[in-house]
């Protein structure tokens, strides 16, 4: 056994509490280089910082992509951090994969509920609450690894890819709630979609999202070729192709082989 | 920086900005632990007055370094003018990228780790034209797969890719207390000569830990003590750090840190 395998797994012992606690109970149910490994480790201090890298990795997840809702807290009497601090979270711990989607999923429901308990006081004094939580919970989500999943024969759109639909234009209020405000910042009220994408590389991008770009990836399954697609959506394929060079550099597509990110243009197509 | 002076300095903290601009004189350099954001009204002055350092995750250097992590080091690098590059004696994520801590941890001391660190620290350093300063990480639990001491792990190291060392005293007081180790004995293991760049900072107590761990808070009289120890022994460091670097920091903590820092190492 070389010591970068060893290294993976004292990792995924860290990472994964699942494993870690069936590795714990059982070594040998996982092979004899896992239990190899698992008999030089001291098994107490290894679980101990595993509880510990669980609650800083969703802290800092949940600090960073709810930073709006932060400066809130005097309004709302709840720092969405503090959540990870309830015993909620302490018994969700055990099942938590760092990265996982389905774990994320279930941090991000825990979240919800601590922020939205007894909420219609919240909701009476920041009306826009709903929609900063599903803002800022789409972009939470968009943090989280895609599933591995097979190659598609024509582009697809990513798992990790949201569309959201929002009663307010919050885009429009973000920055001010960011900087010191005696009045609550209000954004105008009128229907807001956007789209949320995850690069390769982990990055995060939020833009708002017209009916084309919502229908072009809605219509990308995997199953449909491009020059169909463009031909259903009233697209030339120059434009179309264009389009879905961008959407896969921001992560929202995930390419076939053949595609390449070298010529990214700067805008998306318009109907013809 | 200049051979002659020791810079001493603090990490870049946006949120503290007008406090860090507004500190005169006492602070020389900002580790830049994150790019600036892009709205960052303060980071244009803070790039005329301070020098800059890398000290962001560039990769783990178990691992070669993709095309993509190499671009953006040497974009930072370039727009921060940065003397030198940092990156962590870290292994945190697996192979096959389904595993991330995404927090520092250390790698097993081992021949073949240490084979993969030289050969990755030079592609990284002839890529980006400058030299590297590796920081050492501390173990919280006991693993016996090592087959050398960290020490000599570091020391190969840096003697094998022409790197230098950035070590960090809190990291070196939570190594020690861990490993059951004394701390000045378990300083004098590493390469000391070898120091380039020193890290002051303090440490919390963590309820999952049931211990202290590394935060970013200020440091004890006696971490700093011990930096001025170990500070005796260095006898090619250039610059000296406080590292924190979070938006709980209080107002008031980098001017007060550095200073206390300069007080104690002897640094005007």
């Amino acid at each position: 056994m070389n010591s970068r395998f060893a290294q993976d797994v004292v990792l995924r012992l860290l990472a994964d509490a699942p494993f870690r606690e069936g590795v714990v109970q059982n070594p040998q149910a996982f092979g004899s280089e896992v239990a190899s490994v698992v008999s030089k480790v001291d098994l107490a201090g290894l679980d101990r910082f595993g509880r510990f890298l669980c609650r800083h990795y969703y802290r800092e997840r949940v600090v960073h992509y709810f930073k709006y809702s932060r400066p809130l807290t005097p309004l709302t009497h709840r720092a969405p951090e503090a959540a990870l601090k309830t015993p909620e979270f302490n018994a969700l711990m055990p099942s938590l994969i760092l990265g996982g989607r389905a774990s994320a999923g279930a941090v991000l429901d825990l979240l919800h509920r601590f922020l939205t308990q007894d909420g219609e006081a919240i909701r009476a004094t920041v009306p826009y609450w709903d929609d900063l939580l599903a803002y800022q919970g789409a972009f939470f989500m968009s943090d989280a690894l895609p599933q591995p999943r097979e190659a598609q024969r024509f582009p697809a759109r990513s798992e990790t890819t949201t569309i959201i639909e929002l009663d307010w234009d919050l885009p429009q209020v973000l920055p001010a709630l960011l900087r010191p405000f005696r009045d609550l910042p209000l954004p105008p009220r009128r229907p807001t979609r956007l789209l949320f994408a995850r690069s390769q590389h982990g990055d995060v991008t939020a833009l708002r999202c017209t009916d084309s770009l919502k229908k072009l990836l809605e219509g990308l399954t995997g199953e449909v070729s491009p020059d169909q697609m463009a031909a259903r959506m009233g697209l030339d394929p120059g434009s179309f192709d264009k389009a879905l060079k961008q959407l896969e550099q921001l992560g929202a597509v995930v390419a076939q082989e053949s595609f390449s990110s070298s010529h990214v243009g700067s805008d998306l197509p318009q109907s013809r | 920086m200049t051979a002659e002076k020791i810079s001493v300095g603090a990490f870049y903290n946006p949120h503290l900005a007008e406090e860090i601009l507004a500190s005169g004189n006492l602070i020389d350099h900002l580790a830049m632990a994150d790019p600036p954001e892009k709205n960052d009204p303060y980071f244009p002055e803070v790039r005329k007055k301070f020098v800059l350092l890398l000290h962001d995750y560039i990769h783990q250097l178990s691992d070669p370094i993709p095309p993509h992590a190499i671009a953006r080091a040497r974009q930072l690098a370039e727009l921060y003018r940065s003397p030198w590059v940092a990156e962590h004696c870290q292994c945190v994520i697996t192979q096959d990228g389904r595993f991330n801590v995404d927090y520092v941890f250390p790698p097993l001391y081992t021949r073949e780790m240490l084979a993969r660190y030289i050969e990755n620290a030079k592609v990284l350093q002839q890529a980006l034209g400058l030299p590297l300063v590796m920081e050492q990480i501390p173990r919280y639990f006991r693993i016996d797969l090592d087959e050398i001491p960290e020490g000599q792990f570091l020391r190969e190291f840096f003697e094998a890719s022409g790197a230098t060392f950035l070590l960090d005293i809190a990291h070196t007081w939570l190594e020690a207390r861990y490993q059951g180790k004394e701390v000045h004995s378990y300083l004098v293991s590493l390469p000391l000569d070898l120091v380039t760049e020193l890290h002051v900072a303090g440490v919390s107590e963590y309820s999952d830990l049931q211990g202290p761990w590394i935060a970013p808070v200020e440091p004890s009289d006696e971490m700093l003590e011990l930096s001025a120890w170990a500070f005796e022994r260095m006898p090619n460091v250039r610059a000296v750090t406080f590292d924190a670097f979070s938006t709980i920091l209080q107002p008031g903590t980098i001017p007060r840190t550095v200073e206390r820092t300069r007080r104690r190492l002897g640094i005007q």
